[in-house]
């Protein structure tokens, strides 16, 4: 018996072809790279203008210099200002941010992930702000790095210069260089109640990396450890005392910022909280691509701070670097005591989908699709891809003869 | 928070996740990272996908960071003409093309031959499942000419239409056809040859 297909036989069987899935890792470095590359590209693109706009310019400035210093000889030749960039925004690892004005009022919106911002001095007119959902942070010439999860603001590092940080119903706080600002016990509280950070996901693995989903003052910054990205902050945040201002709330308009204020206090340290150290042993681990040792540093932590703000985060990822390391076993013990003591976690449907996955490799296609199903109307896309793509997989492999 | 003028390209509310293809497109042609972040996440799939059915899978990767940093360099050029995805296929193709063939191609055959079976697992008087089909296939369209692959790939297993796979492929709609028609054939062949 042969096989002959007409055309459209042909084609229907080319339909059916598997699909090469990328690697969620490889994509996600793809990621990175891509807008590291075009970032740069970017620049060298405005620097490579700058020699020809400052010729021409300093062309056009000498014939008007020539012809006002011939009539007012009095005074020198104008200066020459040559444009250039005033501002530089860089992903830190993967980050979710847009310009929302352009100048002289440049706001950029940040939800998630970090950015390197560099600013230029200003002119009086002009004002650079980041903003959060929650806060603001105005600077008139500084290199700060700015986080946020969830669209909150999570973290700034001021590196030069000096930036104005505003908090609704907060106090105003002036960071200056070589300062750090971590999100308060206060954002911790309400942070409980946000929905999880979405997930950065690829193929059927639907785990991104660890995130600061909960901090805690003074607490190690358990950041996404995307690969490309800073190792995570030292415990020793410093912690910045508010200025003693009267409270700004961040939807009125903003006064402008006071960048001549004394410097803060000394930074206040506190003991690092139960499951802390593993946690960031984990992160510091799986950064560093070893899963296994990543694996068993979250599944410290998650015994420890199982009841900590930090423990669905640290149970959750003791099951997801499990399966990254290939330990199965692990990852499914991992997964399913997380869906069982964590049933009502923001995770919960990223994890569903991951076991869904494991089970659905074992040919435990019952097991899987309802796992699978917990996970289809998840609120992150990439996890409701993740679980429809397994129903498909699911259906394709009963109706596969 | 007050808000200052908002650019032509960006909505008022909501973020790049909720501007359609083509804004997004304009968005990265303005300069926008988190345009181009968004867009990366949007098709990243489609063009590995895309991308490891011309060439081999272990490159897949590099080609679609290529397709993707080509798409901003050249968004300021894009005319909104076809489909977002249809045109990333088409950069990614002409990667392909262009940097792809050559040694890569001679060796991706080399590993084929290394890898796939040379006959079919049956036995005479054994039926041929859904199964052997697919695998028979894959290896024939493995074996066909660059041209040809990436024809047949665009509009029969990513299902474009022949107008925008023609765009996309810098080739007239006729050339197309022919080599939809000839890409047809071939596999046949290649596939009677392999139930010898």
């Amino acid at each position: 018996m042969t096989w002959s297909p007409n055309d459209a036989e042909l084609d229907a069987v080319a339909r059916t072809l598997d699909a090469h899935e990328p690697a969620r890792d490889r994509a996600e470095q793809n990621r990175t790279a891509l807008l590291a590359a075009a970032a740069t590209r970017a620049q060298m693109s405005r620097r490579s203008r700058v020699p020809y706009v400052a010729a021409g310019l300093a062309f056009a400035a000498a014939a008007a210099a020539a012809i006002w210093v011939g009539t007012r000889p009095d005074h020198g030749a104008p200066a020459v200002a040559v444009p250039s960039a005033k501002q530089v925004i860089t992903p830190i690892g993967a980050a979710r941010f847009e310009r929302v004005t352009d100048w002289a009022d440049f706001v950029v919106r940040l939800d998630d992930g970090k950015i390197a911002v560099q600013v230029a001095g200003l002119d009086a007119a002009d004002r650079f702000r980041v903003k959060t959902a929650d806060a603001e942070a105005e600077t008139r010439g500084a290199k700060f790095d700015v986080s946020a999860d969830q669209g909150r603001i999570a973290s700034l590092d001021v590196r030069e210069g000096r930036v104005e940080l505003r908090r609704i119903d907060q106090q105003v706080i002036v960071l200056s260089a070589g300062q750090s600002w971590a999100a308060s016990v206060k954002t911790v509280e309400r942070d409980v109640i946000a929905p999880a950070t979405p997930p950065v996901v690829a193929s059927n693995d639907v785990a991104a990396e660890p995130s600061a989903q909960k901090h805690v003052e003074t607490r190690p910054e358990p950041s996404a450890p995307k690969h490309g990205d800073a190792l995570p902050q030292p415990s020793a945040q410093k912690r910045v005392e508010p200025r003693p201002e009267p409270a700004q709330h961040a939807d009125a308009r903003p006064e402008p910022p006071r960048l001549d204020t004394p410097a803060p206090a000394a930074p206040a340290v506190a003991a690092p909280r139960p499951g802390e150290a593993e946690f960031r042993a984990g992160t510091a681990a799986l950064r560093a691509g070893d899963a296994s040792t990543a694996a068993r540093s979250f599944a410290s932590s998650c015994t420890l701070a199982k009841r900590e703000a930090l423990g669905d985060d640290a149970c959750f990822w003791s099951g997801a670097a499990a399966k990254r390391a290939g330990d199965t076993a692990t990852a499914r013990a991992a997964l399913t005591a997380f869906l069982h003591d964590f049933p009502t976690s923001a995770r919960a449907p990223e994890a569903a989908a991951l076991l869904g996955w494991i089970d659905y490799d074992a040919g435990q296609l019952d097991a899987a699709e309802k796992l699978f199903h917990q996970a289809e109307h998840d609120r992150v896309p990439q996890v409701r891809d993740s679980a429809q793509r397994g129903l498909t997989a699911i259906d394709r492999k009963r109706r596969a003869p | 928070m007050s808000e200052g003028k908002l650019l032509p390209f960006r909505r008022v509310e909501g973020s790049v996740d909720e501007l359609s293809d083509r804004a997004l497109v304009s968005a990265v042609a303005e300069g926008d990272q988190a345009a181009l972040g968004a867009l990366y996440d949007r098709f990243h799939r489609d063009v590995y996908r895309f991308a490891a059915r011309l060439a081999r899978a272990a490159d897949a990767d590099d080609l679609v960071q290529m397709t993707f940093l080509e798409a901003h360099r050249s968004a300021p050029r894009f005319r909104g003409e076809a489909q977002v995805k249809t045109w990333l296929f088409g950069i990614a193709a002409n990667l392909v093309r262009n940097q792809w063939r050559g040694e890569k191609r001679k060796q991706r055959a080399h590993d084929s031959l290394e890898t796939l079976p040379k006959r079919p697992p049956t036995s005479p008087g054994e039926a041929i499942t859904r199964e052997q089909q697919r695998r028979w296939l894959a290896e024939a369209i493995d074996r066909l000419t660059p041209a040809l692959r990436e024809a047949y790939v665009l509009c029969v297993v990513e299902e474009v239409p022949g107008k925008d796979a023609a765009a996309a492929l810098g080739i007239r709609e006729a050339s197309l056809w022919r080599r939809l028609s000839d890409a047809r054939e071939a596999l046949r062949a290649a596939i009677e040859e392999m139930q010898r």
